[in-house]
């Protein structure tokens, strides 16, 4: 039964009394890990959550490309700011004994998806460090048979996504991308492509200023939160993703969105070089 | 001469006791304000906690013992699924149509009442326990309750402890108590 009046009344009061409310996504399933891995390890769980953004519209996309055109730079439909995105997560020890997990957050933009783990940044250097993820990947003690909780707070997901945005489209070294807090940058400058060192070319040419600054109006926000689990016990990790939007673009249905409802994204693999 | 004066005393006093005993209570066009809390029942409450709530009324009394109104109530409440999320809140905006039946012993009134609308909840957090559905905000909505009202001194002027009961079925037939303290005004003389 409806009040068409009163479904009105309502919506009015609900935008009027708490514009931004969030929405919940949760993931189909747990992601379990820690387990022997059968050559001297455990087991490392790795999940993606693409978030369920609608269609953009033609007038939406005019908008934008008038916006690319003043600003001389690739406007993304979903910007920073469009969206505040945190992610909750338990984790619970499965196992009698006291363990170890971290947890790293990575993700995409429409454009690109970051992944350390494919992308070597001196492949001279057999003991270079790893390339870092965008947050996370902190030790967390988790006691015997039991939970903690915790937060990538929606400060941090914004921190990630310009680093993602700086290391995908400006080359910015992951290093100094992670290692620099950008949150409140109004711009960065991109570089030239990152040669990394070979064998026969130990000292590759220094990066230098290529096209012009990107500012804040067109940095990309991450539309996919990736998320790599890696307890040195028996463990599962339990998360949910809050989205405050801003701007109107989240689908209501969340991940139960019929397709042609969603934008299908499609980033392509960052990797060094490109 | 005695006598007459004892007949104009008895007139007089007849006067009076007259004025002190008219009706306490106005009836006509209404507004009421109330505030004071939801808590639902089992089972939703073990995935939402009491919270605040507030509510705005108004009608018409069409005779002494019956009047006819609409309301708009908003309440707030922390969300106690299984984490994550944890220290999540949400509000519940409740909005409809009523019917009071009620009868006035002296300065006390007590009522029953109940009435239909419409319930929007303002997030899916209660998704988690499937009392919500994915992008299924609103609820027909169904309550009914009972309560006390105390009119003051001024006749436009009561106050007022009502409890309801309201029940969500498009929310897996979530069920709460409201219990409100409430000031009415009414309009009317008569």
């Amino acid at each position: 039964m409806r009040f068409p009046a009163l479904h009105a009344a309502l919506i009015v009061i609900g935008l009027g009394g708490c514009a931004n409310d969030p929405q919940y996504l949760q993931p189909p399933a747990d992601m379990e890990a820690g387990m022997d891995d059968g050559m001297g390890g455990t087991t490392v769980a790795k999940a993606q959550l693409t978030l369920p953004i609608k269609p953009e519209t033609s007038a939406e996309m005019a908008a934008r490309m008038t916006l690319a055109n003043k600003l001389g730079v690739m406007v993304p439909y979903v910007k920073v700011g469009d969206i505040d995105t945190e992610v909750e997560w338990t984790i619970t020890n499965l196992d009698d004994s006291d363990g170890i997990a971290m947890i790293e957050l990575n993700g995409a933009n429409e454009w690109f998806r970051y992944d350390p783990s494919v992308i070597v940044l001196d492949p001279t250097d057999d003991e270079a460090p790893p390339t870092p993820g965008l947050q996370g990947d902190i030790p967390l003690d988790v006691p015997a048979k039991g939970s903690i909780s915790g937060t990538f707070r929606e400060d941090q997901i914004l921190e990630a996504s310009i680093d993602l945005d700086q290391i995908t489209r400006g080359h910015v070294n992951p290093f100094a991308a992670v290692l620099t807090v950008n949150k409140n940058d109004q711009s960065f400058q991109p570089l030239s492509t990152y040669i990394p060192p070979t064998q026969t070319m130990p000292m590759p040419p220094m990066q230098t200023a290529d096209g012009p600054a990107v500012p804040r109006e067109a940095f990309a926000e991450m539309i996919e939160i990736d998320l790599v689990f890696k307890p040195d016990h028996h463990m599962t990790l339990d998360y949910d993703i809050r989205v405050r939007d801003h701007r109107g673009i989240m689908n209501s249905m969340g991940l139960d969105a019929p397709a042609n409802q969603l934008t299908m994204f499609a980033p392509a693999v960052y990797m060094v070089g490109m | 001469m005695i006598l007459r004066s004892g007949v104009l005393g008895i007139c007089a006093c007849a006067c009076i006791a007259s004025v002190a005993d008219a009706r306490p209570a106005s009836t006509g066009f209404f507004a009421e304000g109330g505030a004071g809390v939801v808590d639902f029942l089992p089972s939703a409450s073990n995935d939402a906690s009491i919270g605040p709530a507030f509510d705005i009324r108004v009608g018409r009394d069409l005779f002494s013992w019956l009047s006819l109104g609409g309301y708009i109530a908003a309440s707030s409440h922390e969300a106690t699924v299984p984490p994550p999320p944890s220290g999540q809140w949400f509000q519940l905006y409740r909005g409809g149509a009523d019917a009071r039946l009620g009868a006035l012993f002296d300065r006390v009134a007590a009522f029953v009442e109940g009435g239909v609308g419409e319930s929007m909840i303002s997030s899916n957090v209660l998704e988690k326990v499937m009392i919500t559905k994915p992008g299924k905000s609103f609820s027909f909505t169904i309550h009914g309750g009972a309560g006390f009202e105390y009119q003051l001194e001024n006749r436009h002027y009561a106050v007022g402890l009502a409890v309801d009961a309201f029940i969500e079925p498009q929310f897996k037939s979530m069920k709460a108590l409201e219990t409100r303290l409430y000031l009415r005004y009414t309009y009317g003389g008569g």
